[in-house]
This record gives C-alpha cells, sequence and structure tokens, in this order.
C-alpha cells in the first residue's frame, strides 16, 4: 500500500476540477460576449445577457 | 430571471452535485482494503470514462441526423457533444495515468484499454478537424455524420478490452454480469459521482450548443448587413 497517496488524489481533482471549470467559465465568457454582439446587431430576445 | 441566468443557476446545482459527489468519494467513502486512499481517485476517473462514452452515444444520435441530413443545428450539437467528449476523454486518460503510477509503477503503457481509450480523444480531436477544416454544407454532414458514427463504434471496443486482451487494467467490476464486485457503499458513492458528472456534461454540451447556435446567428446577420 502507498505510504502517502495525496499528492496523487491532489493532482486526479486538481486537473478534473482545472478543467471542468475552465471549461464552463470559458462557455460563459463566450456566452456574454456572444449577446453583446447579438444586442449590437438586434438579434433575439433583449432579455438575455 | 433571464434565460441565461436560468442556465447559469442550473450549471451551479450540478456543479455542486458534482462538488459533493467529489466530497463523498474524498471524505464519506470507506478506504480500499488492497490499495488504500489512492483508490479515490476512482470517483473521478470512472465518472469522466462514463461521460466520455456518454457523449460518444450523443454523438452517434446526432450523426445519425446529420446523415439524414435533418439540419445544420444537429451538426452544430454534434460539435458540442464532440468538444465535451474529447474534455471527458482527456480528463480520463490523465486521471487513469496518475493512478497508473502508484498502482502499476507506470505513468503509462501500450495496454489494450488505454490503447483504445487514447483511439476515442484521437478520433474526437480527427472529428474536431474535420468539421472546421470542411466548407458548411451536406457533404461536411455525411462526412462528419459517418465519423461520428465510427467514434460510438470505438466504444464497445473501449469496454470490451479488457475481455479480449491480457491487460494491465483490472476487469470489469461495476457493470458485469452476476453483479459489481464493489462494496455497497462504494458503488453508492461511485454511482452518485458518474450521475453527477453526467449531468454537468449534459449542461456543458447545451450551453456549447447554444454558443454555436447564437454565433450562427450573429455570422448569418452580419453576412446579410455586409451586403
Amino acid at each position: 500500500m502507498l505510504n502517502d497517496p495525496a499528492p496523487f488524489i491532489n493532482g486526479a481533482y486538481g486537473i478534473a476540477a482545472f478543467l471542468l471549470l475552465g471549461f464552463a467559465g470559458w462557455l460563459v465568457v463566450d456566452r456574454k460576449r456572444l449577446r453583446v454582439l447579438a444586442r449590437a446587431l438586434k438579434i433575439g430576445d433583449k432579455k438575455h445577457g | 430571471m433571464s434565460a441565461d441566468r436560468k442556465h447559469w443557476v442550473i450549471g451551479i446545482l450540478s456543479g455542486l452535485a458534482m462538488a459533493a459527489s467529489w466530497y463523498a468519494g474524498l471524505r464519506l467513502a470507506p478506504t480500499d482494503e488492497h490499495m488504500g486512499d489512492v483508490y479515490r481517485i476512482i470517483y473521478v476517473h470512472v465518472p469522466s470514462a462514463f461521460t466520455a462514452f456518454a457523449s460518444a452515444f450523443a454523438l452517434l444520435v446526432t450523426s445519425i441526423a446529420c446523415i439524414r441530413n435533418q439540419g445544420e443545428r444537429w451538426l452544430d450539437f454534434s460539435k458540442a457533444v464532440a468538444e465535451v467528449g474529447l474534455l471527458f476523454t482527456v480528463l480520463c486518460l490523465a486521471t487513469g495515468s496518475i493512478w497508473g503510477k502508484p498502482t502499476w509503477g507506470t505513468w503509462w503503457t501500450w495496454d489494450a484499454r488505454l490503447t483504445t481509450t487514447f483511439l476515442l480523444g484521437i478520433l474526437y480531436t480527427g472529428w474536431l478537424i474535420l468539421h472546421s477544416s470542411w466548407s458548411p454544407g451536406p457533404q461536411r454532414m455525411k462526412i462528419c455524420g459517418a465519423l461520428g458514427i465510427l467514434i460510438a463504434a470505438d466504444v464497445p471496443v473501449i469496454y470490451q478490452s479488457v475481455n479480449w486482451w491480457r491487460t494491465l487494467h483490472q476487469p470489469q467490476s461495476i457493470v458485469r454480469s452476476g453483479g459489481s464486485t464493489m462494496a455497497p457503499e462504494m458503488l453508492q458513492t461511485l454511482m452518485f459521482s458518474v450521475l453527477a458528472m453526467l449531468l454537468f456534461a449534459a449542461w456543458l454540451s447545451i450551453q456549447r450548443f447554444l454558443n454555436l447556435t447564437l454565433r450562427g446567428q450573429i455570422e448569418s446577420a452580419s453576412y446579410k448587413e455586409m451586403k
């Protein structure tokens, strides 16, 4: 049995959190940017954003 | 509340469900008798594998719609699930590699399960490259649809790889005939982790699809303005 598994566990969960939060964050930022463009071109519902 | 805010709330809730499942895996699930605490990587590794497979299944459905030429939105949805599928395949490979080092003594080996999963990542990447390099139109729909079906065909090969070839990877222990070999507390935590990650991945796919749809609307409106 491994003496100190913490670095491996932290590494696995750290990479997972980084990848998933990074992708979700990028989606949110991209949506906000697209809504600004859509408003400028008068597309869709003005409630969004 | 605006539609986007509702989406963000659902995203936060599904993210919290995933965080709760990780907490259960790290703090509440019992320690494994043989592997010790390092086995807790299972609560992020196995859900990411299941999610990569579920994305391939979603890609199969959208690819069939693409081949039947049922509209560009199916190709947008294919792109969204291929990106999410690639994300979770990378996560599965990375966490598997981290788990492999303390248990097998190596970060990577060209074992059948690992190689076929690596191939899944290559296929998702290939799909995305093909989609971005081909001009829009019915031909792209059909080519991407065909590759999407090929990607889904890799999933049963990954699943059966531990039975078909000699591998370092452990045999099926969760979904198998005769029931799971895991302790019930571990299995419940794992099922919760799988469900939470699938929910979060579905949310990511839908948000990416909505972004792609909005981008398409903006591009066609700017094209009309230029005319």
